[in-house]
């Protein structure tokens, strides 16, 4: 028998940590407990995923079906942004038909600089598809569209993490409730038992920490949170919405009932009844609740036995990236180096160290939306239309290029792999590749036809 | 306010010199910008670049190489990994094979399942499993046919070729493409008031400008170093040889499909068979051997007769504090030299000039593209050189001082890091973007001596019997794959034979 592997925290971060981790390692003979504490500040009503969320749910055996029913989710080829007049689309997928085809977002911008006309849209399958309201799961014998339609999903945040719960205990899971937890160290430093409230002591291997709350002595920042439940149904928009406020963003997540808006403002000098005004003229909603929150910091997550993934994760999460896909970095890659099982600090070493290199993608990719040329990413793509190598795939290519060609950044210098091609064979071949994604889209179905389709499946 | 780069001279004619103007000739076409080489007859070439690894490939495709021509012109054979013999320990030896070994399962890499049968005692050698490694040792060849699932379908390889016929042709090529040589020595190198550099006086009194300048003059580093200086990262306390000798031998057996690297008493030699001759040399430390020690080891080992005089090349294993400086780029030797032991320095070459093309600049040079540029070679410096520096730290050997001091040297923290985690669990931890794969890691660390402790936990999903029956089918489809593949020296006679030279 293996030391038992203790979580610890509370709604879907707790129940997503524990299905992906008690799904891997019990088959191992680890047993797993989840320890459930009081929420201390109430979870957003509903979250957007990215890609892995639906790679997750295939890995844990979740029928796709089942969490469209459950967690009323909807599909998300990526984000639709309105900033003033001017409208783009990020798409979780690459542009053009072939992911590798050398050059073909320079081509883009090519055309681009020539023809103001034009939009990188025309060249991205998803973004079109996405404009039209069109969503359809990609054929098993179609990686090349699966990986050009990449999508994830909208979901209500307590329905999913109620169908994870269930999840977990039928794999199992031993959950428990408490309204404190006392961690109890060994003399090596590591947590040895945790004393719950009523006096039960549980023994560790590890502790995998899902809680969010920042402890009052570490460095974090207030952020003022905004959100509001619309009852306007959006099935046509297979995307996320998301508009520029004068203080940031305010982000709106479709559901099959209605819809979500979210907001973040990291100025605590702004008054409520300027946010509210604001709101309330890009939404029409005037019933918006209001929180604050400690965003923590967190750069070395595995210490020892304890594993503070939550608090890592909050670090990144805001509404335009959701903690939950940094929380499944963290667990997945946890997963994919553990430890057979004795500890190697060199291990851990090196896990912190590309937490680090993740935080920090993800960190340039949120600080593009408010300061695209005082980013590093920002300043190459003005200069050169390229997105810098990364090393982690916490951003997609296309996420990248969509954000920062739609936020204006206007390459200087033209690519030299493309100096032997006239502009009209460039414009030629872009209209071609143009067509196909055309045609690819007229045959494909509405979101709602796929979603209904779907959920026909699960009834039967 | 966009100002063209009007011109661009690369100093310096050996491989590196004419991969960039080739590459710059091909993608440019002399109407972009007037691209001009450099080179004087009376400075010879390093020229022991000759072998290459499969990314080779990426830059052939680039300048359209048609790649019998190339084989018959620089007189080349293929490569489908290397042989490391006497490196753990005297008498010890394995393959550090292109491509993939055995067949990943369940979305985990093979060698879990070949580490967990090991354990018990059930497993074959890994080269049983590696279809590259097996072809070498049967010296074997073909390229990758479409046959499904077959390891066929998927043959890594690389090229040996001789390097002065390489850059030969190269020239002719990049002539072609609208590339202007011009024969002289530099004898001035001229700089504007901000450091730029601004022209280059040769020997014949006649002076070149340009806007842009490619440092390709090999160790000294003429540009970047000697007008610039832009400084040297010395990495000795690592790489500790500082001295090679080279010779080419004759041919005395049909060429294998691999490089050799022997280790000897104080570094190793290298064996790189051609179509028309072996190339050699001996790679050692000056402190702990003497050049006449070292020539006469490496003569001693030739399989053929010694076809010239051993040539001495020194050097001091390292990379440029910059690779961009001002209006100047340093490619090849002139950027940093890590030594032959992973036929890496073509590839760097290739992977500065991919950069370019990526960075290409305009006459601003803004410094944040340099930054970038520079950040970019950094790390595929130093990831590199980790990776060589296993070769010398992870051994048994204890028969010499040099030896004794590589295994107990101290060695950067993130390889240290990888070492362990390694033993302790079997796992091997890589960014996106480096070089060498986790298999190229697995492969060189159990041929290190390096025993993990441990493997995936999911290796132990399947019953002990279906995985045995598993690895049993895989280890049959390599050898019926490689009982196909013809020997090299037919397949080099059926595609690309090249005439007789000596």
């Amino acid at each position: 028998m293996q030391q038992p592997l203790v979580f610890i925290g509370h709604g879907l971060w707790l129940q997503m940590a524990t299905a992906i981790v008690a799904k891997h390692l019990q088959p191992f003979g680890y047993p797993c407990i989840a320890i459930e504490l009081p929420a201390k500040a109430k979870e957003p009503a509903a979250m957007a995923g990215g890609p892995e969320l639906v790679t997750l749910c295939q890995m844990l055996g979740l029928p796709l079906q089942l969490v469209l029913a459950r967690a009323q989710a909807t599909f998300s080829l990526g984000s639709q942004y309105q900033s003033g007049d001017s409208s783009w689309f990020v798409p979780f997928g690459h542009y053009g038909l072939n992911a590798a085809a050398a050059e073909f977002e320079q081509a883009i911008l090519q055309l681009l600089r020539l023809d103001a006309n034009s939009k990188a849209e025309q060249f991205c399958i998803a973004a079109l598809a996405a404009s039209q309201g069109k969503f359809a799961l990609a054929p098993a014998n179609r990686p090349d569209l699966a990986e050009a339609l990449s999508y994830g999903l909208h979901l209500q945040t307590a329905e999913f993490a109620a169908c994870l719960k269930h999840y977990n205990q039928q794999l199992g899971v031993t959950f428990l409730s408490s309204q404190t937890v006392e961690m109890k160290y060994s003399a090596e430093g590591q947590i040895s038992t945790l004393q719950l409230d009523n006096g039960t002591a549980l023994p560790v291997g590890y502790c995998l920490d899902c809680r969010t709350e920042p402890a009052a002595d570490e460095a974090s920042h207030t952020v003022q949170l905004f959100c509001a439940q619309d009852t306007t149904v959006l099935l046509q928009q297979p995307h996320s919405s998301v508009l520029q406020t004068s203080w940031g963003w305010l982000v709106r997540l479709p559901l099959q009932q209605g819809s979500h808006w979210f907001s973040q403002c990291t100025d605590p000098t702004l008054e409520l009844s300027h946010f509210r005004q604001e709101l309330q003229q890009l939404t029409g909603l005037s019933e918006w609740q209001h929180s604050t929150r400690q965003q923590p910091t967190e750069s070395q997550p595995w210490q020892l036995n304890h594993l503070r993934f939550g608090q890592a994760a909050a670090t990144l999460d805001c509404p335009l990236y959701n903690g939950l896909n940094a929380l499944q970095y963290l667990l997945i890659r946890w997963l994919d180096l553990l430890p057979n099982q004795s500890y190697c600090p060199a291990t851990a070493l090196m896990y912190n160290q590309h937490w680090q290199q993740f935080q920090s993608e993800v960190q340039d990719f949120l600080w593009l939306h408010q300061h695209p040329l005082a980013t590093k990413t920002g300043q190459a793509f003005a200069r050169l239309g390229r997105v810098l190598s990364t090393e982690t795939d916490a951003i997609k290519a296309g996420q990248w290029f969509g954000l920062m060609q739609g936020l204006g950044l206007k390459p200087e210098l033209r690519s030299m792999l493309l100096a032997h091609r006239t502009d009209t064979e460039i414009h030629q071949g872009l209209r071609q590749v143009q067509q196909q994604i055309a045609r690819l889209v007229t045959a494909m179905p509405s979101q709602i036809d796929t979603l209904n389709r779907c959920l026909q499946q699960l009834s039967h | 306010m966009i100002e063209k780069i009007r011109k661009i001279i690369v100093l310096g004619g050996g491989s590196a010199g004419w991969m960039t103007a080739a590459a710059l000739g091909k993608v440019l076409k002399n109407q972009y910008c007037q691209i001009q080489v450099i080179e004087s007859e009376q400075i010879g070439t390093v020229g022991v670049g000759e072998a290459t690894i499969p990314q080779i490939m990426l830059y052939n495709e680039l300048i359209g190489l048609d790649e019998n021509d190339f084989m018959r012109r620089t007189q080349a054979t293929f490569k489908l990994g290397i042989q490391f013999v006497d490196w753990q320990k005297q008498g010890s030896s394995y393959f550090h094979a292109f491509g993939d070994v055995g067949k990943n399962m369940e979305g985990l890499q093979f060698y879990h399942y070949w580490l967990r049968m090991r354990a018990l005692g059930k497993a074959a050698p890994l080269d049983e499993y590696t279809l590259s490694s097996l072809a070498c040792l049967e010296q074997r060849f073909m390229r990758s046919m479409d046959a499904g699932n077959s390891p066929l379908s998927n043959i890594a390889y690389a090229f040996h070729f001789d390097a002065g016929l390489f850059a030969q042709y190269l020239r002719e090529l990049a002539e072609q493409w609208g590339v202007q040589r011009t024969e002289g020595e530099v004898v001035e190198v001229r700089q504007l008031d901000n450091g730029f550099i601004r022209s280059l006086r040769l020997a014949d009194g006649t002076e070149h400008e340009a806007d842009f300048f490619i440092d390709c003059s090999g160790f000294r580093g003429l540009l970047i170093e000697q007008t610039l200086k832009t400084g040297y990262e010395d990495w000795s306390h690592w790489l500790p040889c500082d001295r090679a000798i080279a010779v080419p031998s004759a041919t005395t057996s049909e060429p294998w499909p691999f490089t050799r690297a022997t280790a000897q008493r104080a570094g190793w030699q290298w064996r790189i068979p051609l179509q028309h001759r072996v190339g050699n040399g001996h790679v050692y430390c000056s402190r702990f051997m003497s050049e006449d020690e070292a020539t006469a080891i490496l003569l001693k080992n030739l399989d053929g007769e010694a076809l010239a005089e051993p040539r001495p090349i020194r050097f001091v294993t390292g990379k440029r504090k910059q690779f961009w400086n001002k209006n100047c780029l340093a490619v090849g030797l002139a950027g940093g030299f890590m030594e032959p032991l992973e036929s890496t320095s073509l590839h760097l070459v290739q992977a500065t000039i991919s950069k370019l093309f990526s960075f290409f600049p305009d006459r601003n040079f803004a410094q944040s593209d340099i930054d970038e540029f520079n950040r970019q070679m950094h790390f595929d410096y130093d990831k590199i050189r980790d990776f060589l520096i296993l070769h010398y730290h992870a051994t048994e050997r204890n028969d010499s001082e040099f030896w004794n001091y590589c295994r107990t040297m101290p060695v950067p923290d993130e390889l240290s890091q990888k070492i362990q985690q390694f033993k302790a669990n079997g796992r091997i931890f890589r960014f996106n973007n480096e070089m060498f794969s986790d298999l190229s890691w697995f492969e060189v660390m159990l041929g290190q001596g390096i025993t993990p402790q441990g493997y995936h936990p999911m290796a132990d999903l399947f019953p002990e019997a279906e995985l045995a029956k598993r690895l049993e089918g895989i280890r049959s489809v390599v050898r019926k794959s490689v009982d196909y593949m013809p020997s090299h020296q037919s397949f080099i006679d059926q595609n690309c034979k090249a005439g007789k030279i000596y």
